[in-house]
């Protein structure tokens, strides 16, 4: 029997098992090595809003990793590979032979570098722990500084905001969501903001936080100082990657992956935030560091892993946020200055759409618009569906120049449903979650 | 465990099947869907939808085409999406916390979300007796064993072609 060896229990390590219980229905051996029972990080900011339970967090407890006949080293750490024997060390010692290797070890949060980061009452938000100590620390009138405006940061704003919480969000930049939208939808979610009370200070750079009593008072290198009671520093994330030197993994940014999810050492996979691997509209390798991807790479990876030579095109970089009733989405190559660039802005609404083209070809798409209107179209997904599968649309080039607002029809006679039917990943319809099980 | 996977396995499931050219655009399908939906008439919550064609003389509806590997479903980082007894795949409302993932990992355009529950939503065929085919005058939308294929694509794509245009009949 097959011993895979899965390193990390997030999305993409957590999808990984899945897939292969699916696939062999437990005819193989998994062992799990997670330093954290498997949770899905991206469910934080609902348990932050006090929307959902604490266990509602958690996608697998022990009783279910054990159902699906999963040896789990929880609150174990992988510290080194031993390629050459096909053996995984543990912090302690133990070793832990294996036939394949996935790592899914995700990222970090990063704190911006600046004196009095490591104070009390300075949180980042990435972990379970992070997150419970944010949550314990606001409420009613709480003053809290948001340091970064990019996605993460964004992700927990209605959260903060529905406990009543008075938001100061600062950004080094000139704009918010800098990685996520180009300048102009920037300021519309900007104004969007500010009329809701949420105040934000671009430009900023901190430069310190000192102790104001119970309180914390950030110095910046210009401009007013910031008092607070809690400051969330969404500075930035990096690749849990450390841990491979030494291993002949040949790593960039993340754990270089190819179609397969391969790396270059035999028999070793890599999934999720840790993998650079193929971007569906560029072919490059590139860390997403979203969920879409982890999930992706854990099933494909896990597909190979049991033995069924799966090549997939690619993920698509993409995101979704709302802010306080204001929906955002970009897809694909959004922020591409070679493209042509068809634009509206619909500022009583407000609503903008962005759509960018090579050729006949949509590579990138933004979307913005009230919650309440957004829905009433197909859009999103619709853009997602163009973007993503790279159909011709060149006869409706022209129509979209006048009208990005119109994507529907153009999706519709694009025959992007038609080639995207049969097109799967694992080669078979999905079954529901709770019917994956390992036969008796 | 083999056995019981099979039920959902492709072959033999009742879908909805389209045929644009009987569409009259009369949206009673809108309406009763969001009425079977929402309990109110809300065409805006409706998970069909109508598209006009070449100056509002021809018409489409559009729904989910419950894919084979849904990309909603394998999306979901807290596992609501399942399928229900019908073959659709189905939002657990109790487990969605209204991430919208799903809504952006879908390709199709047919994963809604609802401002007033703060949940995802789709078209679950009713529970396998869909109001828009029930009330369809026209037989445009029929609830039948057919194939999971693009039943608008080629119909819209004639449309746009034609004399008047992409440009006419603009929703
Ligand atoms: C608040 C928040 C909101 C987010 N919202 C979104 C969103 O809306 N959309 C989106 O696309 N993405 C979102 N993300 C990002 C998304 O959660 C990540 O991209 C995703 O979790 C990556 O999955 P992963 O499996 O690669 O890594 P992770 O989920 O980070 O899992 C890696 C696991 O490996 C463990 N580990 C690390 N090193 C070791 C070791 N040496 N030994 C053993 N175990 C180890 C870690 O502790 C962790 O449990 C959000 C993230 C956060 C924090
Ligand atoms: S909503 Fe989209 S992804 Fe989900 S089953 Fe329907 S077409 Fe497939
Ligand atoms: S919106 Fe709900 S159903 Fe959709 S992915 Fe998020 S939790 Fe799952």
């Amino acid at each position: 029997m097959a011993r895979h060896v899965i390193v990390g229990g997030g999305t993409a390590g957590w999808n990984a098992i899945t897939t292969l219980r699916e696939l062999d229905q437990g005819d193989s051996e998994i062992i799990l090595v997670a330093d954290e029972t498997p949770y899905s990080r991206m469910v934080l900011p609902y348990y932050l809003a006090r929307d959902i339970a604490e266990s509602h967090v958690y996608i697998a407890s022990p009783p279910k990793l054990a159902a699906l006949s999963v040896d789990a080293r929880l609150g174990a750490r992988a510290e080194k590979i031993d390629a050459s024997a096909g053996k995984l060390i543990l912090e302690g010692g133990d070793e832990v032979e294996y036939d394949n290797l996935l790592i899914a070890t995700g990222s970090s949060a990063v704190k911006a570098p600046v004196p009095g980061a490591d104070g009390e009452n300075v949180h980042s938000f990435w972990t379970f722990p992070q997150a419970r100590a944010v949550a314990s620390g606001v409420g009613e009138g709480a003053r809290v500084a948001m340091i970064g405006a990019g996605f993460i940061a964004f992700t927990i704003l209605n959260a903060l905001v529905s406990q009543g919480v008075k938001l100061t969000v600062v950004e080094l930049e000139s704009r918010i969501l800098p990685r996520m939208i180009d300048d102009t939808g920037a300021g519309i979610v900007q104004d969007w903001l500010n009329d809701r009370g949420v105040e934000v200070r671009t430009s900023a750079q901190l430069a310190s936080i000192e102790d104001k009593g119970d309180a914390k008072l950030l110095k910046f290198k210009e401009g007013p100082d910031l008092e607070v009671d809690l400051v969330i520093m969404a500075t930035g994330i990096k690749p849990n990657i450390d841990w491979v030197a030494g291993s002949g993994l040949e790593t960039n940014q993340g754990i270089l992956v190819d179609e397969y999810c391969r790396t270059n050492v035999e028999n070793i996979y890599a999934a999720g935030d840790i993998a650079e691997g193929p971007d569906a509209v560029t072919g490059e390798k590139v860390v997403h560091a979203i969920e879409p991807t982890a999930m992706q790479h854990g099933r494909v990876a896990a597909a190979n892993m049991a033995g069924q030579e799966v090549a997939y095109k690619g993920s698509l970089l993409m995101n979704i946020v709302d802010v306080l009733d204001m929906e955002i989405a970009s897809f694909g190559a959004w922020d591409d200055a070679d493209a042509e660039v068809f634009e509206a802005v619909r500022a009583e609404r407000p609503a903008y759409r962005k759509l960018l083209f090579h050729g006949g070809r949509l590579t990138g798409a933004i979307i913005l618009g009230k919650t309440r209107e957004i829905w009433t179209t197909n859009d999103v997904g619709m853009l997602k569906g163009l973007v993503y599968t790279g159909v011709d649309i060149s006869e409706w080039k022209e129509h979209l120049r006048e009208n990005p607002f119109d994507v529907k029809r153009a999706f519709l006679a694009s025959g992007a449903a038609g080639g995207l039917l049969p097109e799967t990943i694992l080669g078979r319809p999905s079954i529901s979650a709770h019917e994956i099980a390992v036969s008796s | 465990m083999r056995e019981a996977l099979s039920s959902n396995r492709g072959g033999a499931m009742k879908i909805l099947k389209i045929i644009p050219e009987k569409c009259t655009g009369c949206m009673r399908c809108e309406l009763a869907c969001s009425y079977e939906q929402t309990g109110t008439f809300q065409p805006s919550k409706a998970v069909i939808r109508v598209s006009a064609f070449e100056g509002h003389t021809s018409y489409a509806p559009y729904t989910c085409p419950q894919c084979d590997e849904a990309w909603c479903l394998t999306a979901c980082p807290v596992e609501a999406i399942g399928i229900s007894p019908a073959g659709a795949k189905d939002v657990a409302d109790d487990i969605c916390v209204g991430c919208k993932l799903c809504t952006i990992a879908c390709p199709y355009g047919t994963m809604f979300y609802d401002i007033d529950t703060h949940k995802a939503f789709k078209c679950d065929l009713c529970g396998g007796n869909p109001a828009c085919a029930s009330v369809c005058p026209t037989d445009a939308i029929v609830y039948e064993e057919a194939d999971k294929t693009d039943w608008v694509g080629p119909f819209a794509a004639e449309r746009a072609k034609s004399p008047a245009g992409p440009l006419a009949g603009v929703l």
